[in-house]
């Protein structure tokens, strides 16, 4: 199995809401567990009642789980959220989220989407 | 007027060296001097106006034109309170109400123990998660009274 | 592309300055490219000070990348070297982020002595600002980014003409540097045909205070107030009718439910006595106080002045004493007139927009919630 994808913003609105201690949560429970996963940290999607938005990256495209606590993170790997796996917190995939599929991200549209300081992504997504 | 500390001025020295070559850089260097001293020492206003060929007055000017740099030693950590309009509609008063009661002083103050400084900040950039608080570098939202109980215990703890 | 050619693309797109004036890009930046001179500085304002704004935030802290190369872009274009992003001091994570973007963008060629082997140079360096609100003006800035006080100057000259250390300067908003990557790319047209009227392109809005789902919204131009505070917004965050929002910062008017049909564009709330600034919405329920909300916008502009024109400096001053006696319910109709003068002072004798437009959210809570204002000090 690769390796999995995880997105933890480190956006200061979202560190403000706990995502630091989530991103350091989740990292060490993965280890625990022996789940091979790269923890991203990305920008905010600007959708701040849902931060901290962990995203799982899978086939069907980024399932987000939040607002995520560092108390959630024991379950949320129990329900298999590092493969999409259903959840209270589950929103399913971010991008079909109604609230941003009906905008028209111009400016913005890798924020939230890349990790902010690769240049490798910025090319790669249209920069 | 008191004098610089050896160690003060040093530091002081030290900073100006490192933004010499860069044009206008008076704020970037008060930056560096109150990040490492923790305040901008009035007794060194002198000798940074002879460093970079300015009058004491100039110096001075911009040292109080700017409400983030201070005159005197702030307490160990730094807590600022968001009062802007979006803060406010989400109970910043009743939240700046509620710090100052706890922590026992009022803006621009320092706690007798010397662990606090409280300080108003006018926008923060977390206008989603309002009402904002800030302690040192870090942003905390969503702060209501309770909350702040909560992190103001982690904070005496040294968390 | 030759430089004629890519700033003729800034201005066919429509792009308007997104910190908040609103200013045709494209024609700053055909002023700066004009002018003679050896030395020329790209600046970008961000101080992003207005509550309820966090889009220039949200994308240092997401796209750094985008600013970086809308700078070089401009800087390439109009013949500058050296690029500077004024920062609030207020935003450490985004000064953080943006530290880390600039590094990797030098190591892969975008910025230093030879931009992607054009020969040409462009530098880029972050410069933090310490507190002061009027900073967010631009020849404000530019006096901080001197490092002087942030006094404001007398135009003209422009900063296009003699801006940065008596240089051609361009001074933009994050927004506007970051939208100029995806103009070139697409073309000048795919970004113009979104939007309505004079207000082209996409603007991301910001919506904050009161409401359940605060955020970030962008759109083309032809939403109205409403859509963004129920569609988008979800209504307000404490279940209670949001009863005014006040749009584009601190010197915004405070718009009255009644209004929310207003489509969400310059022109059009301009129409209404508002203003779309940089976007940012703050909500209020039936709880807010428009008289407190009032003696606020004075308030802020006192210790925010600069201190270089009395009608500002001193009429701040005045205006939170005037609104303490009406607070108090001490000669009421008396000092509502007085107010009113005050602000018409303040209106037509202020340097910059700070004391000029500080009337702005105080006569619209006059205007719109006068029964905040009157029979007070019996219930106070």
């Amino acid at each position: 199995m690769s390796t999995i994808d995880i997105y933890v913003p480190r956006d200061s609105g979202a560190l403000s809401l706990g995502a630091e201690e989530v991103a350091q949560a989740i990292s060490a429970e993965a280890k625990k567990r022996n789940v091979d996963i790269r923890v991203i940290r990305n920008g905010s999607r600007g959708m701040y009642w849902l931060e901290p938005l962990v995203e799982v990256a899978t086939a069907g495209g980024r399932v987000g789980y939040g607002p995520v606590t560092v108390k959630d993170v024991p379950q949320l790997f129990d329900a298999h959220f590092q493969t999409g796996g259903k959840h209270a917190l589950s929103h399913g995939v971010v991008e079909e989220i109604p609230f941003l599929k009906s905008q028209q991200r111009l400016t913005f549209q890798r924020v939230g989407v890349i990790d902010p300081v690769s240049v490798q992504e910025y090319v790669a997504n249209g920069g | 007027m008191q004098t610089l500390a050896p160690t003060q001025r040093e530091t002081v020295l030290r900073v100006v060296a490192a933004h010499r070559t860069r044009p206008g850089a008076l704020i970037e260097i008060l930056h560096g001097v109150q990040a490492e001293l923790g305040f901008i020492p009035p007794a060194a206003v002198p000798g940074l106006a002879q460093e970079l060929n300015l009058s004491r007055a100039e110096v001075h000017g911009v040292v109080s034109f700017y409400h983030y740099f201070r005159h005197s030693a702030p307490g160990q950590q730094t807590l600022r309170v968001c009062q802007a309009e979006s803060c406010q509609a989400m109970g910043a008063d009743g939240l700046t109400e509620h710090v100052k009661k706890t922590l026992g002083i009022g803006f621009h103050e320092t706690t007798p123990d010397g662990k606090f400084s409280l300080e108003p900040v006018y926008c923060l950039g977390n206008c989603a998660c309002s009402p904002a608080v800030m302690r040192n570098e870090d942003v905390f939202g969503r702060v209501t009274p309770e909350r702040f109980n909560e992190l103001l215990a982690q904070w005496k703890r040294g968390e | 592309m030759k430089q004629a050619d890519v700033v003729q693309a800034v201005l066919d797109s429509g792009l308007r300055g997104r910190g908040g004036a609103a200013f045709p890009t494209g024609i700053k930046w055909k002023t700066v490219l004009d002018q003679n001179t050896p030395q020329k500085y790209i600046t970008c304002n961000a101080d992003e000070g207005d509550s309820g704004t966090f889009a220039d935030r949200m994308l240092m802290e997401g796209d750094p990348l985008s600013l970086i190369e809308g700078m070089t872009i401009a800087g390439l274009a109009v013949g500058a070297t050296q690029g500077y992003i004024y920062l609030r001091c207020e935003y450490p994570h985004a000064n953080q982020v943006l530290k880390e973007a600039i590094a990797a963008a030098y190591q892969a060629r975008y910025l230093g002595a030879d931009v992607m082997g054009s020969g040409r140079r462009f530098d880029l360096e972050v410069r933090l600002g310490a507190g002061a609100y009027i900073c967010g003006e631009e020849t404000s800035m530019l006096e901080s980014l001197e490092g002087k006080r942030g006094e404001v100057r007398v135009r003209p000259p422009l900063p296009a003409i003699k801006g940065l250390f008596g240089q051609p300067t361009i001074v933009n908003n994050v927004i506007t540097f970051a939208s100029v990557p995806c103009i070139l790319a697409k073309g000048a047209a795919f970004y113009r045909d979104y939007g309505v009227g004079k207000s082209r392109g996409t603007l991301p809005f910001q919506l904050a205070g009161n409401v359940k789902h605060g955020g970030l919204v962008e759109r083309a131009f032809g939403l109205t107030l409403k859509e963004l505070l129920y569609d988008y917004g979800g209504g307000s965050a404490t279940g209670r009718p949001i009863r005014t929002v006040q749009v584009g910062g601190p010197l915004g008017a405070f718009i009255p439910a009644s209004q929310f049909e207003v489509v969400a564009g310059y022109e059009e709330l301009s129409a209404i006595g508002a203003l779309l600034g940089h976007g940012g919405i703050v909500a209020f329920d039936d709880t807010v106080d428009m008289a407190k909300m009032a003696r606020y916008a004075m308030e802020f502009c006192a210790i925010e002045s600069c201190g270089k024109c009395t009608p500002c400096r001193i009429g701040s001053v005045r205006g939170v004493e005037v609104i303490d006696r009406i607070m108090a319910g001490v000669d009421t109709e008396h000092n509502l007139k007085l107010l009113e003068d005050l602000c018409e002072t303040m209106l037509q004798g202020s340097l910059c927009g700070l004391g000029g437009m500080t009337p702005f959210p105080v006569t619209s809570a006059l205007k719109h919630f006068s029964e905040d204002f009157r029979g007070r000090g019996a219930r106070h």
